[in-house]
């Protein structure tokens, strides 16, 4: 599986099968979707207003390869969603015919039934985590940007491996996941100022909680640890 | 992965002795392999922000004690909180721990600091509130708002890097609570389970919807 910049017609390493070109090409879709995307958000980035970084100083530059080490780590998440939404099950349509209303439930005082908890549809999660990642991406670009620095450029395109079912997919994501929290985790000591390492963490604690829910997906505990520590040790060298 | 027959709740339930044994382990682990960003040390600062952290997780233990007190919580509601509620006691070991290795705070410091009432009226307004299982996981909700707050502050305002670490870790948990009991609450909908991008918290405490 292949994701990257679609006006390189990279052709994603679909299965071997009859659907092979309709994969394709709705990857391809969205990742052409995804491109525009990430390129319409990152040209237009405003530098975020509550964090003021300092322009100067050997902190720096230290701080803009830490921040651009976390973007690369982000712009491949970006690629892995996108490349993966499209092969997860989709919602099922809703029926044609809702001109009538269902008729509501006469009032009852029987108390209400108690909550159970509901595992999401996977592709609604990825979706949400999808958005989510382009959101870090304008940060962590704003944050960049503001220091007169370039943010780094999504890759051409990433080596995903040939996940083919759900299962698979979904543990690819959760892969991608931690090795984002093992980027960030890092990252939080090395930041020089206070409120930028907040923010990193913020970030952080924002794919824990992706991770939860994958892990929900997976059926595995969605919180094995009162503390989140990365699977992996962290490859991702600042850029 | 997963046994054969094992339901999801017993999945989330069987996190709670893995938690119990895994507290302080991991940050430990982690923090010594940090690099720093040649940061001043400070220890009496980094004290002061630890002794507010253990308050906040004080409200969090109250928070879940309450709504388990309340006595009408659901099987799995009480399952999670249960679980949730041991984690957050491994965070305030792991605090306490890390507290004890720092220098003593001068003895008058703490005494002349005015004490606040403990809960915060605030806080106990909102559970008197509760009438439902939703309002007291609600109620439960917004402590963890303030939780996620307290953190992300103090990971701004500390200085040792292997106190940074574990409040990170520890924030990313908040936020995995905060997630677990509103995808309780709205039925697993993801966009109300991870509504923001960026995990602050918040310092004020919302009035039920649903008490």
């Amino acid at each position: 599986m292949v994701a990257g910049d679609p006006e390189a017609q990279a052709p994603l390493d679909a299965p071997q099968t009859g659907a092979r070109s309709r994969r394709e090409l709705l990857s391809a879709g969205a990742l052409a979707g995804a491109a525009v995307l990430v390129t319409g958000c990152t040209s237009k980035v405003a530098p975020p207003k509550t964090i003021t970084l300092p322009k100067r100083g050997a902190a720096v530059k230290r701080d803009v390869r830490v921040l651009n080490g976390l973007l690369a780590q982000e712009h491949r998440a970006v690629a892995a969603y996108t490349a993966s939404i499209p092969l997860l099950p989709q919602p099922a349509p809703a029926p044609k015919d809702s001109s009538s209303p269902a008729p509501s439930a006469p009032p009852s005082n029987d108390p209400p039934p108690a909550l159970q908890l509901q595992v999401p549809l996977a592709s609604a999660a990825a979706a949400r985590f999808l958005s989510q990642e382009l959101a870090h991406v304008r940060e962590l670009s704003g944050f960049i940007q503001q220091v007169g620095a370039h943010p780094v450029k999504p890759a051409l395109s990433y080596d995903l491996g040939h996940p083919q079912t759900k299962q698979e997919i979904l543990l690819l994501l959760e892969s991608v996941e931690q090795a984002q929290l093992a980027a960030y985790l890092k990252a939080t000591t090395m930041l020089s100022p206070g409120k930028l390492r907040a923010a990193a963490a913020a970030i952080y604690a924002n794919h824990a909680q992706h991770i939860s829910l994958l892990r929900f997906e997976l059926g595995l505990r969605p919180i094995p640890s009162p503390f989140v520590t990365p699977a992996v040790e962290s490859k991702g060298t600042p850029a | 992965m997963t046994g054969a027959g094992q339901s999801r709740r017993q999945l989330i339930a069987g996190g709670l002795g893995v938690a119990a044994a895994a507290a302080g382990a991991p940050a430990l682990a982690t923090a010594k392999d940090a690099t720093t960003a040649n940061m001043p040390s400070n220890p009496a600062h980094d004290r002061r922000v630890l002794e507010k952290l253990l308050d906040t997780e004080r409200l969090l233990h109250f928070a879940y004690q309450q709504a388990i007190s309340y006595g009408k919580l659901g099987h799995a509601s009480q399952e999670i909180v249960a679980l949730l509620l041991d984690q957050e006691f491994a965070h305030t070991r792991a605090l306490n721990a890390r507290l004890a290795s720092l220098p003593p705070a001068p003895s008058t410091r703490r005494s002349s600091t005015k004490r606040h009432p403990f809960p915060p009226a605030k806080v106990t307004g909102l559970f008197k509130q509760i009438k439902t299982e939703t309002g007291a996981l609600g109620a439960v909700v917004e402590i963890e708002n303030l939780a996620e707050s307290s953190y992300f502050m103090a990971i701004a305002q500390l200085h040792n890097p292997a106190l940074i670490t574990l409040a990170t870790q520890i924030l990313a948990n908040e936020a995995q609570h905060w997630t677990l009991l509103v995808s309780l609450l709205h039925k697993g909908r993801p966009e109300a389970a991870v509504p923001h991008p960026s995990v602050r918290g918040s310092q004020h405490l919302r009035p039920l919807k649903t008490p």
